[in-house]
């Protein structure tokens, strides 16, 4: 319903530009205004979640509104530009700006409604700040698995086998773009390792090898949650700086028209 | 070395650690007044040397007593509200309000104050910059607030009493009468209104702490109220409940003769069922079974306090079909249809365990069909007390909760909780803004953490559920976790909170957190020891905001709610909408 709306207000505003446009030589600067109101308007959902106390209606009413006046914003910045490439330094740089940022919205938007899914289906659900402590908490795992077999003269090809190809993993997040694309590469390449090895394992250090496969599993877990929610959080760290950024050089391009525009109408 | 000691002193502030006495009940309680009471009964029969030193008898009255006076009209308890006081009449009288009840617009309510608007957009630049700062002092929970006869009195009063309760039944509670002990005592509402009769009634309010530690030294007072609860909350359920509201106070003796009260499970489940949970067994398999399936129905049960797991067999195993709790019947529904149809057998349909702890009132056939108001009964028949309780409440066009997850809900013992927070983890897109907002609206910590038990796509996440029955409130020593008086929120004082750590090991779910307590200065206090002064931080519900709980207006996403577990109805309106 919602879109519905805004599809035809997009629609009306956009019929009306072209019927009107002939007979208003100047409109640039109406549109601006309104182009103006509407990037505080989105702005100011921002502060809204800042005072979840207030009451303003939920931060979700606020969201859907948010959306819908951004895509509007986008229609309304062609009408702004005359449906054209802007002249001018400041006035490219501003709209190369509000491309990203109307670009980052609606891939955040995108992100925000299918992401949650894959998290949710995926398991081994953590909290983004709690990912370091069980990282380190399956490395320490790991590693007195490895340790335990040392002490009971275990062979060194196994000890090799982590030093080298298994013990780095745990080290940090790996394969970040191969979870945002499900890819199943990572997963597949260690099951080959690990059934490589197997073949040079002794009998009583299967069970160990096992054990081992399954934290190397919790691995990729824990490093498929953390490439989806470092994203659901990231692209607000394009998106939000650059919105002030456009507000700042937005002023500056009015104090500039009106500067060296002669009579303002 | 000298270094690190100097950057620690400079973090830390010693400080007093705070008494289980703190905060007395009436701070300006006299000692003629002390005199007076442990020369009065049931003081003056109780013995001084059963009670430790640490917990004299005086200092319990001194600190967790008050005496109120009250003059005729004056309204002492409502009905429904949830009370943390017993009260004992220490001179006059007064009436309790059995039926038809006062309105409730008459008794002149208070409302808990929630903040204006200048006070919440001054949260912006009014909070601590530290959290958990050390709050001023506040006035300890209690049904009268401070007034006493040792300090000033505010009041409400019924205008034109006599006329009021002209054309209700009311029952005189005389000199050495106690009352409100069993609400205080079971953390459940007040089942009727006390208003003060005589010129001049004085009462002994108790805090529900020093009630129990009383009871706890004194086994002469703990049979009393042992005996009070037979004879008074038996009566006060039963006259309550639409199956046996009609009848008389001959018929209701007779019917409290023959009625058996069970319990099963510990009154405080929680220790138990975390040993279940460390064990694994919390599957229904090692819950108290109540009635078997199968077996005769020789009478109904009636829960009073606590929850039951409906089920029936299925392939090797049970099938949760439903949990009841405090006011539903079970076995009613094949009795009547044997009344109608007395070809039928008279087999339970459906086995009954109890879950953690539940107590029971048990109706024999016999009493049933001689007391049971049969017109209600058979207006009622297909409803929530039927068989077919999985359907209870919902709308023709609703399915029940999946099975898995009414079995996840009864295992983990969420049923408990009235705003349980449940998140669908298929909107949420773990932003934190939940987490955020709690803390901008509490001290600039959060009061909960998004994370906990999850099926499907539903987490139950480790907020307090405000619970039907709080055990966390049980092992309080000074009744700093209590309940709000009408909307029944539990919440902690932070004044009277000694960080003994007792509510955050009986919540079994795990909702209660004991955090580091600073100056105003953003320093840790410690005691004389340098250990950290602890507090207990829960989610208070937002009871001081107007907006209401800050974590589910902050949500974008619509993900998040705090939903009644309690019954079965809101969480399939909730997975329906969404």
């Amino acid at each position: 319903m919602g879109l519905l709306l805004t599809l035809l207000t997009v629609g009306g505003l956009f019929a009306a530009y072209v019927f009107f446009a002939p007979h208003y030589p100047r409109h640039a600067y109406l549109s601006g205004w309104v182009f103006l109101a509407v990037m505080l308007f989105l702005t100011f959902f921002n502060f809204r979640k800042k005072v979840p106390f207030l009451r303003m209606g939920s931060v979700g009413f606020w969201l859907q509104v948010h959306v819908y006046v951004g895509i509007l914003s986008g229609a309304l910045f062609f009408v702004h530009i005359g449906f054209s490439w802007p002249h001018g330094l400041l006035n490219q740089i501003i709209a190369v700006i509000f491309a990203i940022v109307f670009v980052s919205g609606v891939i955040g938007l995108w992100i925000s409604r299918s992401f949650p899914k894959r998290l949710t289906v995926a398991g081994f659900e953590t909290p983004f700040e709690r990912m370091p402590h069980v990282r380190i908490a399956l490395r320490k795992e790991a590693e007195a698995l490895i340790l335990a077999g040392v002490d009971n003269q275990t062979s060194p090809v196994i000890a090799e086998f982590f030093t080298d190809k298994i013990g780095l993993f745990f080290a940090k997040p790996h394969n970040l773009v191969a979870h945002l694309l499900r890819s199943q590469n990572p997963q597949a390449s260690h099951r080959s390792q690990f059934a490589e090895i197997r073949r040079y394992a002794k009998r009583t250090e299967l069970g160990m090898l096992g054990k081992l496969e399954d934290l190397v599993e919790q691995k990729h877990l824990l490093d498929y949650q953390y490439a989806l929610q470092f994203t659901l959080r990231a692209w607000l760290f394009v998106h939000i700086p650059l919105s002030y950024s456009l507000l700042i050089l937005s002023v500056a391009h009015i104090i500039v028209v009106y500067s060296f525009s002669g009579s303002a109408p | 070395m000298a270094q690190s000691d100097t950057n620690l002193a400079s973090l830390v502030r010693q400080a007093e650690r705070p008494p289980r006495w703190g905060e007395p009940l009436d701070p300006a309680m006299g000692e003629d007044t002390l005199d007076m009471l442990l020369a009065s009964e049931p003081f003056s029969q109780m013995a001084a040397s059963r009670f430790p030193a640490g917990t004299p008898l005086r200092e319990i009255l001194r600190n967790d007593s008050a005496v109120r006076e009250y003059t005729p009209g004056e309204i002492v308890l409502r009905k429904d509200d949830y009370g943390t006081s017993a009260f004992l009449v220490l001179s006059g009288e007064v009436d309790v309000v059995i039926r038809p009840e006062i309105n409730p617009r008459l008794l002149g309510r208070a409302v808990r104050a929630k903040k204006t608007f200048v006070a919440r957009l001054a949260q912006l630049w009014n909070n601590n910059p530290e959290p958990e700062g050390w709050r001023k002092r506040s006035p300890r929970a209690s049904d009268k607030k401070c007034a006493s006869i040792d300090n000033g009195k505010t009041s409400v009063y019924l205008q034109d009493y006599p006329r009021i309760v002209s054309g209700s039944q009311t029952a005189k509670l005389g000199e050495g009468s106690m009352f409100g002990e069993i609400s205080a005592l079971s953390r459940m509402p007040r089942t009727a209104t006390v208003v003060a009769a005589s010129p001049v009634t004085r009462l002994l309010e108790f805090t529900w702490e020093g009630l129990r530690d009383i009871m706890k030294y004194d086994p002469a007072l703990k049979a009393r109220i042992d005996k009070i609860y037979r004879e008074n909350s038996l009566k006060a359920f039963l006259s309550n409940h639409p199956l046996f509201n009609h009848l008389d106070d001959a018929s209701y003796k007779e019917l409290c003769d023959a009625a058996q009260l069970e319990t099963y499970g510990d009154y405080n489940w929680s220790g138990a069922y975390k040993r279940l949970v460390k064990d694994g067994e919390t599957s229904s398999a090692n819950e108290p079974v109540i009635v078997r399936e199968g077996d005769y129905l020789n009478g109904i049960h009636m829960i009073r306090a606590g929850f039951c797991r409906v089920s029936r067999k299925y392939g090797g195993g049970e099938r949760t079909l439903n949990y009841i709790g405090a006011g539903s019947v079970f076995g009613f529904g094949e009795i009547a249809n044997h009344w109608q149809k007395p070809d039928d057998g008279l087999q339970a349909t459906h086995s009954l365990r109890s879950l953690g702890y539940a107590h029971l009132i048990f109706i024999p056939t016999a009493a049933l069909e001689k007391f049971a108001n049969r017109k209600w009964a058979a207006a009622e028949l297909g409803s929530a007390i039927l068989p077919d309780v999985a359907e209870a409440g919902l709308d023709e066009d609703e399915e029940a909760p999946p099975a898995a997850l009414m079995e996840f809900l009864a295992e983990h013992r969420f049923l408990n909780g009235t705003k349980s927070m449940v998140i669908d983890m298929d909107r949420c897109t773990r932003c934190d803004d939940c987490v955020r907002a709690c803390a901008s609206t509490h001290d600039g910590n959060p009061r909960f953490l998004r994370h906990g038990p999850i099926i499907d796509n539903l987490m139950i996440a480790n907020a307090c559920m405000h619970c039907v029955d709080p055990v966390c409130m049980i092992g309080c020593p000074t009744g700093a976790i209590h309940r709000t008086s009408f909307s029944g929120e539990v919440v902690i004082n932070p004044a009277s909170c000694i960080g003994c750590t007792a509510c955050a090991n009986n919540c079994p779910y795990d909702s209660i957190r004991m955090v580091e307590v600073r100056s105003e200065k953003g320093e840790f206090l410690v005691d004389e020891e340098f250990q950290p002064i602890l507090k207990a931080t829960k989610c208070d519900f937002c009871v001081e905001q107007k907006s209401g709980p800050a974590c589910v207006n902050a949500c974008p996403h619509d993900a998040l709610s705090r939903t009644n577990l309690t019954r079965i109805t809101p969480i399939a309106h909730w997975l329906r909408k969404n």
